[in-house]
């Protein structure tokens, strides 16, 4: 009962009642004094916050803001013409491993091509996220060494609840510039291999009793269940710092997600 | 009995609309870009000052907010106001501060993102004193709300979101909003009178 009164008091306060139940609340006020001492109260309180001085944003963070643009654009437009230029470069390599495709066939050889990864142009609008890094940015426009160390490279979350907060236009933003960098690796010849991780997971843990396994549900390793990975990529890069600054791209971290990176060495079983 | 906050300004009108604006700064034209940002950031600013409480911070959330608005500018679909995303973006931002500062209240004090020097950053006695010297009695008195019982507050009386607004972007019914802004407005009053204030 005491809530119904505190909502109504404050759709009341916000002017959200219907017609009808604000005369009804109205008539209320008149006669509950304690009533009317609260709406006083919490009326006070909102005439406060309405009163807050404005807070104007300093002229040097509005002309930062701007210079910042202006330095992306410029950056952005120097690199698009380096960047149709991959485009080409990959649509031909593209092109021909098709056509060694069909003509392996053809010929009846086998079948090796048909995991080939048939990248398309990269995109022509910016790679998210590219602009602010110059290394990821030229990384991402030359081929990779084939001998060039691989990277596992693990998306842990982002929490369910951010998601859930977001626009709709914010999930298509995520999801976009997510796969243009995959696909900005794959014409590089810097994605070895992505994928999803699945949602139910068992672990492997020490058991209680000596020389015993347990079964265990990993999320409880994590400080949160939100951060077992969700999302793995393999790619090449020349080093651990090229490879992270080329996570960095990525907007996972921005929407509260983390990524953790190793380095593969290969080994014999 | 509606009272508007004069804290941020209004959602501005006239002159050329945002989706307009969006249009041609998607296109390139800086200036359309600047005009979304003369038009939009002391607002922002305002919002997320009073939810951080401290204006470097904030400061920081607001340009990190428009620039990733420029760098989503030819991925952006509006559905609902440039002012709306831009709250979303900012808020969400506020969010990854407050766990900042709760989770881990110390960060490499060097923008090298090589050097990882653990530096306390919890603002020391005379530190937090200057922070609220710079503040009024009511902002402090917003300070001492739980995070997320401020968001309700701030959102509603200082940046004006309807009911349906703060119940969409909370992901609850408007009833409980209600309930939510009642819990905050009593936690603000009674903070006002500890702060001794009228």
């Amino acid at each position: 009962m005491a809530e119904e009164h505190d909502i109504d008091l404050q759709r009341y306060l916000d002017d959200m009642l219907p017609d009808n139940e604000r005369v009804r609340f109205e008539r209320r006020l008149e006669r509950e004094p304690r009533l009317r001492a609260d709406f006083d109260r919490l009326h006070a309180a909102t005439a406060k916050l309405a009163a807050l001085e404005p807070r104007p944003l300093s002229s040097a963070v509005t002309e930062r803001i701007v210079a910042a643009r202006a330095a992306n654009t410029r950056r952005q437009s120097a690199g698009g013409a380096e960047r149709r230029r991959v485009a080409a470069v990959a649509a031909a390599v593209v092109l021909a491993a098709t056509a060694g495709f069909f003509a392996g066939r053809l010929s009846g050889g086998t079948d090796t091509n048909a995991e080939t990864s048939l990248a398309g142009p990269l995109p022509s609008g910016l790679i998210s996220g590219l602009a602010r890094d110059p290394v990821a940015d030229a990384a991402l426009r030359t081929t990779a060494d084939a001998d060039a160390p691989s990277f596992l490279l693990l998306l842990h979350g982002p929490p369910a609840e951010r998601l859930e907060g977001l626009p709709e236009d914010m999930h298509s933003w995520r999801e976009t510039a997510t796969s243009e960098w995959a696909r900005a690796l794959e014409a590089t010849g810097r994605l070895v291999a992505s994928g999803g991780v699945t949602e139910g997971a068992t672990g492997l843990e020490e058991g209680e009793t000596d020389g015993n396994v347990d079964l265990a549900d990993p999320s409880r390793w994590y400080a949160e269940p939100w951060m077992l990975p969700t999302q793995f990529f393999v790619l090449r890069a020349k080093d651990l710092e090229e490879a992270s600054r080329l996570a960095a791209v990525l907007p996972h971290t921005s929407l509260g997600g983390r990524i953790s990176l190793r380095q593969l060495t290969p080994s014999t079983p | 009995m509606k009272l508007v906050s004069a804290a941020t300004s209004p959602e501005p009108t006239g002159g050329e609309g945002d989706p307009h604006l969006l249009g041609r700064a998607a296109a390139g034209d800086s200036r359309a870009f600047e005009l979304l940002v003369e038009r939009h950031a002391d607002r922002v600013f305002g919002l997320t000052l009073r939810l951080v409480g401290d204006r470097q911070l904030a400061e920081e959330v607001t340009q990190d907010t428009f620039l990733r608005l420029s760098r989503s500018l030819e991925t952006l679909r509006v559905e609902r106001t440039i002012a709306g995303w831009l709250r979303t973006v900012a808020v969400n931002l506020c969010r990854d501060a407050w766990r900042r500062q709760h989770a881990r209240p110390w960060q490499s004090s060097s923008d090298d993102p090589d050097q990882f020097e653990i530096t306390d950053r919890t603002p020391n006695p005379e530190q937090r004193a200057q922070i609220r010297e710079a503040l009024g009695v009511a902002e402090e008195a917003l300070l001492m709300l739980p995070d997320e019982q401020r968001l309700v507050v701030v959102l509603r009386y200082v940046w004006g979101c309807s009911y349906a607004e703060i119940a969409e972007d909370q992901h609850c019914s408007e009833g409980t909003v209600a309930s939510r802004l009642h819990r905050g407005l009593r936690a603000f009053a009674e903070a006002m009178e500890t702060k001794g204030a009228d």
